[in-house]
């Protein structure tokens, strides 16, 4: 099958054929008669729109106040104490330790190993 | 309205979800032609193909949301009609009493039967009767509707090489009939 048959003319199966206006009309009927269905889909659609509308609107100036007022009247945590300085360990490798040296050349030093040192330049304490 | 023209199928059925009748319009625009040409190929009758077509689009608004790949629309939709078509036949033949194969029983009703263009549509539908359902199908999809190979693969879900090979041999065999019809009458004239 290296070639394909001619095209058959079929055109006087289409009604549109010598008929023009026949695919207008059919459309015409096809959307005549889902014409009422799509309006209850309009209408489904807009009310669940409407109301997600509506709760938007009430509810996302309340959380804002209530973001707000927290900000303002939350006491803060007395349990919390000092600030805890947060460090990468990017940052600890790189950093001098107490030692006067970053954390690799420190390990790498003669010096006796003092856990509590290394604990410190590790996790901060 | 022009906006819809260049969606995607995938998009117009989000829209025709939300009831955008532009939208739906034009998903009826796109297949109105696919869905007459699959409703003939299983009724073989213009008038039921018509009512199949139709209903098809009814059904398909109304079961929407099944659509589960809005962007396969099409090959969607084209198994409501070829759906919709089988019962109509089956409702048709129960009303008759009798199954109605791929013919062109409804022309007894037709005032032009006797005209040179209702023979040549029944030489036509009689030729197409022979051909299988896929060759059917592939055959008006692409000699009557115009679509081209890939579209026909994708919206019948078969790879393009088979619609290619349905298209030879339903064209191949088209011509046989038509021409040994034609040698018959011939043969009858001449008596």
């Amino acid at each position: 099958m290296n070639r394909l048959e001619p095209r058959l003319p079929l055109e006087e199966l289409d009604p549109g054929w010598n008929d023009p206006g026949y695919w207008d009309r059919f459309q015409a009927r096809v959307m005549n008669a889902v014409g009422p269905a799509l309006a209850e889909r309009r209408k489904v659609s807009v009310t669940f729109g409407s109301v997600m509308l509506s709760w938007s609107r009430l509810v996302v100036p309340l959380a804002a106040a209530a973001a707000a007022a927290a900000a303002l009247l939350a006491p803060p945590d007395p349990e919390l104490g000092e600030t805890v300085r947060i460090t990468a360990v990017e940052e600890v490798i790189a950093v001098p330790t107490d030692g006067g040296e970053p954390l690799p050349a420190f390990l790498h030093s003669d010096e006796e190993v003092n856990r509590d040192i290394v604990l410190f330049a590790v996790e901060g304490f | 309205m022009r906006e819809h023209l260049e969606l995607d199928d995938g998009a117009l059925v989000g829209r025709a979800r939300l009831g955008d009748e532009t939208a739906y319009g034009e998903l009826v625009v796109r297949y109105r032609r696919a869905a007459f040409a699959i409703a003939l190929s299983v009724t073989g009758r213009r008038e039921d193909a018509e009512d199949a077509a139709q209903e098809s689009f009814i059904v398909a608004l109304e079961r929407i949301e099944e659509c589960r790949r809005p962007e396969r629309f099409g090959a969607w939709f084209l198994t409501i009609v070829r759906n919709r078509s089988r019962n109509l036949l089956r409702r048709e033949s129960l009303r008759e009493g009798e199954a109605l194969p791929f013919s062109l029983a409804s022309s007894i009703a037709e005032p032009d039967r006797m005209t040179e263009r209702a023979e040549l549509r029944d030489r036509l539908t009689r030729a197409l009767e022979s051909l299988s359902d896929v060759q059917r199908e592939v055959l008006l999809l692409h000699d009557l509707e115009g679509w081209k190979h890939k579209e026909i693969a994708d919206r019948l879900e078969m790879p393009s090489g088979t619609v290619r090979s349905h298209l030879h041999y339903a064209r191949k065999n088209m011509r046989r009939l038509l021409s040994r019809e034609v040698q018959l009458e011939a043969a009858e004239r001449t008596g």
